[in-house]
């Protein structure tokens, strides 16, 4: 039988690793849900799951892959699991506006996504992106990981991961062109 | 440089290395290309705008509620008997079982698959009837506030 002040002190220990990846992973998590859903209600009720989820499965994580990893598939999974529940995502096809639209060379683009409005324009887009592509955006640029730790993550290919990458990005670009030139 | 290469390299490029030392060819095509000049602008603005995206911060009740998050607590099923029936019938149904299958009996092998099939019944019967603590799952909650 287990001895009960041995128990209360794995129980204080299990309370306390938790609280540490509580402090280093919320803020993250929330940033990543935000970008993924597109709003503050959705990202806290995604981080709230996502760290349900870790709490519960802390104990039997078996070192298969990193924490980190770990950690970042479930956030994933999980945003990915609201996103499909919502429904309510408008993905930029690629038919969307195929040509080069910049009309205005006269104005700076860099300058124009500087623009306050401009950044909250494009975080807003990223999450109509289809699934892996906002998921790699995500990673790639919030996170500043790398192809292999996104491979990891997704459990894609490398080249699947770039492919994702590159098209979300195009597509940002396509789309924020065409914005501008309507204002 | 041709525009086809640029465009086929160029974001893989940037993924990589990132776009301020993007080898200078690159930069050289944009600058001499009336097509992939806009598209590179306009790229590298992305690109730079997606690096530089605002952080959010979660709401401090958000971090609380999570720091709140107690050990699971476990919580028994529901029991369908009450114990009386439950006890009861975990008692009679093994005692009732060797004349069930002398009753069944033609054969050593019939009775031996009868005998089988029956235990395994009643090994069953006995796991439903009972329902061990075991069966139960855990429940999580958020920690109640100490005063």
């Amino acid at each position: 039988m287990q001895d009960p002040q041995q128990s209360a002190m794995d129980e204080t220990l299990s309370k306390r690793e938790f609280n540490v990846l509580v402090g280093q992973y919320s803020e993250r998590v929330y940033n990543h849900a935000y970008r993924m859903l597109g709003n503050r209600e959705d990202a806290e009720e995604a981080t709230m799951d996502v760290f349900l989820k870790i709490h519960k499965g802390l104990s039997d994580f078996r070192g298969d892959a990193k924490l980190s990893t770990w950690i970042w598939r479930i956030t994933v999974n999980v945003c990915l699991s609201r996103r499909s529940k919502r429904k309510a995502e408008t993905v930029l096809t690629d038919s969307e506006n195929p040509e080069e639209t910049i009309v205005d060379p006269s104005m700076n683009p860099e300058e124009h996504l500087l623009k306050e409005e401009s950044r909250e324009q494009l975080a807003r887009l990223i999450a109509e992106l289809p699934e892996q592509e906002a998921s790699a955006i995500a990673l790639f640029y919030l996170e500043g990981m790398n192809y292999g730790e996104i491979t990891a993550i997704l459990s894609i290919p490398a080249g699947t991961v770039a492919t994702a990458l590159h098209r979300g990005r195009e597509k940002l670009r396509r789309k924020l062109c065409v914005e501008r030139t309507k204002t | 440089m041709k525009c086809e290469e640029f465009r086929s390299r160029v974001q893989d490029e940037l993924d990589r290395i990132g776009d301020e030392i993007l080898p200078a060819e690159f930069r050289e095509h944009a600058d001499t290309c009336a097509q992939c000049g806009p598209f590179f602008e306009s790229l590298i603005a992305v690109h730079r705008a997606l690096r530089h995206l605002p952080r959010v911060s979660p709401p401090a009740e958000l971090i609380t509620a999570l720091s709140k998050l107690d050990k699971p607590v476990y919580v028994p099923m529901k029991l369908s008997w009450s114990p009386d029936i439950r006890l009861a019938a975990a008692m009679v149904a093994p005692a009732l079982l060797p004349y069930i299958a002398q009753a069944l009996s033609f054969t050593l092998l019939q009775q031996i698959l009868e005998m089988s099939i029956l235990s395994l019944g009643m090994a069953l019967f006995g796991i439903a009837a009972l329902k061990p603590s075991f069966l139960g799952g855990p429940e999580y909650r958020v920690a109640p506030e100490k005063t």
